[in-house]
């Protein structure tokens, strides 16, 4: 009778209970076959730690010129208890708030699309950091009809795009990618579309046609709140 | 090139924290860099790059994922040392903090990236074929059993903490682990 896998792995980082281990360490000076696992565990986890510290290059200086370009990265919180978990780790929330109507004439599609960062300097990713989703537009396209639909906008400072919907009963299944967020199935509520940190310009486009444009302010902060309401259609695109 | 300051030990022993003056120094580097000292910001880089480095590579097992985290990181941390509050060490927080940007990296990114041939430093034959076969082992891990390998085994984090940290179950870490060492021990066997 030998020590399984489970119990060889729990001794080496000395988890279980204390009589567990006393059984485990009298028979392991007892078994040469479980000692061998235990030192085998031993060896591979020296020999993984060893071959995976390649060399580390040293590019501060572009550390430095992407805080001189005034970009800006939120970082995951680092305490367990961090209220981080309370919410996505790593997204802060910058809530639009809006009523959009629906037409009367049947489906419903509000896209919303990023524009270009506001500033004209070099591109602050360079080869490495944010994915460039900024310089792309960036659709979501809500599906089916949307009645009294939120908009909210999550802060994210990756190119994670993620769409989740709340509000009455319903919650959302969503299809995300690089550049577009197919949400279906949703009931009601409000929707939740992660964007760049570094978009400065939002546009919204609602089944009618009609397009309401919005600039973020210069520093949208966690929690801030951008109002817009979008009157009643009153028939035709603009 | 050895990393003088990474000291990370087993799983089965107690994380390893920073010296005493290390930590006084982190500490005293971590105020000057909250009142925007760039000097600061650049000595924390270079004190703790190595660590963030190989975690990072560990976790996603991409060098091109691992330098944007390191970048990412510290373009980010004067804006999160405010909530760093000094309560264990700064290492610590910072790994974690990594880890966690890691780990949101792997779950960003749609397809694994191809899997990397280490740059061996070692001049013998055999123990550089070891390191190679076990490093393309980690990287060919699935996604789901990596993080709780590396974090679990490399990195010295509990069950506890590791579930916390990937947003699953106790019981999940426990299991992915098992699986992970399985997959490892079979890779690995001569």
């Amino acid at each position: 009778m030998h020590l399984t896998d489970r119990r060889i792995v729990a001794f080496a980082r000395r988890e279980g209970p204390p009589l567990v281990r006393r059984l485990a360490t009298r028979h392991l000076e007892r078994c040469p076959e479980c000692r061998t696992r235990l030192g085998q565990l031993h060896g591979i986890r020296s020999l993984v730690r060893d071959a995976t510290r390649p060399e580390v290059p040293d590019r501060f200086d572009d550390v430095l010129a992407r805080l001189d370009a005034g970009e800006v990265v939120l970082l995951p919180g680092g305490a367990s208890e961090d209220p981080v978990r309370s919410r996505p780790i790593g997204r802060r929330v910058a809530t639009w708030i809006g009523a959009l109507a629906l037409s009367a004439a049947g489906a419903f599609a509000a896209v919303a699309v990023l524009g270009p960062p506001a500033t004209t300097t070099a591109p602050a990713h360079g080869s490495s950091g944010l994915a460039a989703p900024v310089a792309d537009s960036f659709v979501v396209s809500l599906d089916p009809p949307i009645e009294a639909t939120t908009v909210r906008v999550l802060r994210t400072n990756g190119s994670t795009v993620e769409v989740t919907a709340t509000g009455g009963s319903s919650r959302v299944r969503f299809e995300s990618g690089p550049r577009s967020i197919r949400v279906r199935d949703i009931s009601g509520g409000e929707i939740r579309v992660s964007v760049p940190w570094t978009a400065r310009a939002f546009a919204l486009r609602v089944g009618d046609g009609r397009v309401i444009e919005i600039d973020a302010p210069e520093r949208l902060e966690s929690d801030s709140a951008l109002t817009f309401e979008l009157a009643p259609s009153t028939g035709g695109a603009p | 090139m050895t990393d003088p300051t990474e000291g990370f030990p087993t799983s089965s022993a107690p994380r390893n924290e920073a010296e005493d003056g290390g930590a006084t120094e982190d500490a005293e580097l971590v105020r000057r860099t909250l009142g925007g000292s760039r000097r600061a910001l650049g000595a924390l880089y270079r004190r703790h790059r190595h660590a963030v480095y190989h975690l990072a590579y560990r976790l996603t097992g991409s060098e091109q994922d691992a330098e944007d985290v390191l970048q990412d990181l510290f373009v980010g941390l004067p804006r999160a040392l405010d909530r760093y509050r000094e309560r264990g060490r700064f290492r610590s927080w910072l790994l974690r903090v990594a880890a966690r940007t890691a780990l949101m990296r792997l779950r960003a990114r749609k397809a694994p990236p191809p899997v990397e041939a280490p740059r061996v430093v070692s001049a013998e034959a055999d123990s550089a074929e070891k390191r190679i076969v076990a490093a393309r082992a980690l990287a060919e891990m699935s996604d789901a059993l990596r993080p709780v390998f590396v974090l679990a085994e490399i990195e010295g984090y509990t069950h506890g903490e590791i579930a916390e940290m990937l947003d699953i179950s106790v019981a999940a870490s426990r299991t992915r682990l098992h699986r992970a060492w399985a997959f490892m021990r079979d890779r690995l066997k001569e």
